[in-house]
């Protein structure tokens, strides 16, 4: 259960906790395209550091975002590979012989892919910070009041806010249902770990059939329940959790756009 | 008064099946009812078109004297909670406090407002110690105490139990059972509770028997429970009061209706005694 939830929020009393959603959401969409500016080292360190303090602020331990990277590993080798066969400039590094067929390492290619990694693991970063530190409900409600003004050009803000909450709500009772059906399935001689494709197949499916018929009775059952309780998705509806705004929000926006402007001038001005 | 009444409800989820073939009663304000019925038999769905969750195909349903229909449908939904089967499947939100909250926004309540009402019914069910608890963390019975707290902070008149207790541990089963004996007797409302529990239906007010889309019979418990042999017919049991009652008659040993043990045993040691 550990791995799926890396990111998951953790109640502290710290500033960052305190910060208003909407405010953390803009800043890391800021920092976010501050991040795919062609920077060069100099700024990624500098958003690097900036990020840094924002994480001992928030008092989570770093052990916690090498962890966030961890299911990274993967596509950074996968990559890394990738460019080290199709990029053939800059300084060769290494060269050598394989059963007559040259081969050669270039500098640009360790290079490009370190460039690369290393904006992946900032925004993991970013992103693991942002739920780490707001309540899931909040992240919803944040980005439902974001995207409230783009409601003119039929933007369903509180429909995919709604959405996304049911989803947050529901992960916990179909990762529980899915231990279960997995179990029932095993104790009649389903194996999930060992067999051939074939088998794996069959076992997934074994899972996935009755995991799908048991979600949708759910979504049928929410949805009435829902409906019996007064709710209509395109209905007046009053809010119990309000957002408000406070100085350190304004503080964080000022730090993100900072960054941002800071890196345009690294990339387009020097 | 009639509170709800239903004339001649026909319903079908699939062409040519009848899920409902006629379905005709009506409910006191006010009173304790129960349905019973082998499953299968259409409760639920007498509850979801009393709730306007689903259409009738034809029939009416008059709630505190209005017809439900699309234009009354806001209005009479406020009148009246429905409480499910699944404590899972109805709790929306991420925490007590917000799950209460939920029908309240539904219904344009004043967001000030809201802490002293959540507190209020989070109190009524037990819960106040649990406001910021996440579903995952409340067992079945804190679940469906939830739900009822969410409803009754709409105040409705007519509350609907639709098996509500059916996927509860004992325990549980005790706790929302006892809410909803204190919901009809301190408050006065409307219940209708669809149920397995014989002896729920024993205690209350008023029984209507479904049996495969029809109503079987409407009456007060004595007068359904003492037509044993035509409740086996349709697959249901008989309290156990009235099984012993049956017992004794083949014996030839005659004894007035009872409905709890101790006014049983009461009654077999008075004619022992005589
Ligand atoms: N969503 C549905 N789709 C199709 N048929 C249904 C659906 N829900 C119930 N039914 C059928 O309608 C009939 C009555 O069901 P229901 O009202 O749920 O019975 P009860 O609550 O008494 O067990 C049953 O035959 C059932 O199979
Ligand atoms: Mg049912």
């Amino acid at each position: 259960m550990d791995k799926i939830v890396f990111g998951k929020y953790i109640p502290l009393d710290t500033p960052i906790h305190a910060l208003d959603p909407r405010a953390k959401i803009l800043a890391m969409l800021v920092v976010l395209v501050a991040i795919f500016l062609p920077a060069g080292w100099l700024g990624y360190l500098f958003i690097g550091i900036a990020i840094g303090i924002v994480i001992i602020l928030a008092k989570i331990k770093f052990k916690v975002i090498l962890r966030a990277f961890k299911p990274m590993m993967f596509m950074m080798i996968f990559l890394l590979v990738i460019n080290i066969l199709s990029v053939k400039e800059g300084t060769v590094l290494v060269d050598f012989d394989i059963f007559g067929h040259d081969f050669t390492i270039y500098a640009d290619a360790i290079f490009d892919t370190l460039y690369i990694i290393v904006r992946l693991l900032l925004m993991i970063m970013i992103t693991t910070v942002l739920t780490m530190t707001t309540k899931p409900l909040d992240l919803t409600l944040g980005i439902e009041y974001l995207l409230t003004p783009f409601k003119v050009i039929h933007v369903p803000a509180h429909e995919i806010a709604m959405m996304i909450s049911i989803a947050l709500r529901f992960i916990p009772t179909i990762i529980e249902e899915t231990m279960r059906i997995m179990n029932a399935q095993k104790s009649r001689g389903v194996d999930f770990e060992e067999g051939k494709l074939s088998e794996k197949i069959s076992a997934i499916v074994s899972l996935i059939v009755p995991l799908f018929s048991v979600s949708l009775q759910r979504a049928d059952e929410l949805a009435n329940a829902m409906e019996a309780r007064g709710y209509a998705p395109d209905g007046k509806r009053t809010r119990y959790r309000r957002l408000k705004y406070a100085f350190r929000d304004i503080v964080l926006l000022g730090g993100a756009i900072a960054i941002l402007v800071m890196m345009i001038i690294l990339a387009f001005v020097i | 008064m009639a509170i709800i009444e239903v004339k001649d409800l026909h319903f079908s989820y699939e062409e040519n099946i009848e899920a409902l073939k006629g379905v005709s009663f009506s409910i006191e304000k006010g009173s304790y009812t129960t349905i019973l019925g082998h499953n299968g038999s259409g409760k639920s769905t007498i509850a979801k078109l009393i709730a306007g969750l689903l259409e009738a195909k034809s029939g009416e349903i008059y709630i505190d004297g209005q017809k439900l229909s699309i234009d009354t449908i806001a209005d009479i939904r406020k009148k009246l909670g429905i409480v499910f089967q699944n404590p899972d499947n109805q709790f929306i939100a991420s925490s007590v406090r917000e799950d209460i909250a939920f029908g309240l926004e539904n219904y344009c309540v004043d967001p000030l407002k809201m802490d002293d009402i959540i507190d209020k019914y989070a109190g009524l069910v037990g819960m106040k110690e649990n406001l910021d608890k996440e579903p995952s963390n409340l067992s079945g019975g804190q679940k469906q105490r939830v739900a009822i707290a969410g409803i009754l902070a709409m105040h409705p008149s007519i509350i609907i139990f639709d098996e509500a207790t059916s996927m509860l541990d004992p325990t549980g089963k005790e706790e929302i059972k006892k809410i909803i004996y204190d919901l009809h007797g301190d408050d006065k409302r409307t219940i209708l509770s669809i149920t397995h529990d014989i002896e729920e239906a024993l205690k209350s007010d008023y029984i209507i028997v479904m049996n495969e889309g029809k109503v079987y019979k409407c009456g007060k418990p004595h007068e359904i429970f003492s037509d044993t042999k035509g409740l086996r017919d349709i697959g249901l049991d008989i309290p156990f009061t009235y099984k012993v009652k049956e017992a004794l008659e083949k014996e030839g040993i005659k004894i007035p209706y009872t409905d709890t043990i101790e006014e049983l045993a009461e009654v077999l040691w008075s004619n022992l005694k005589a």
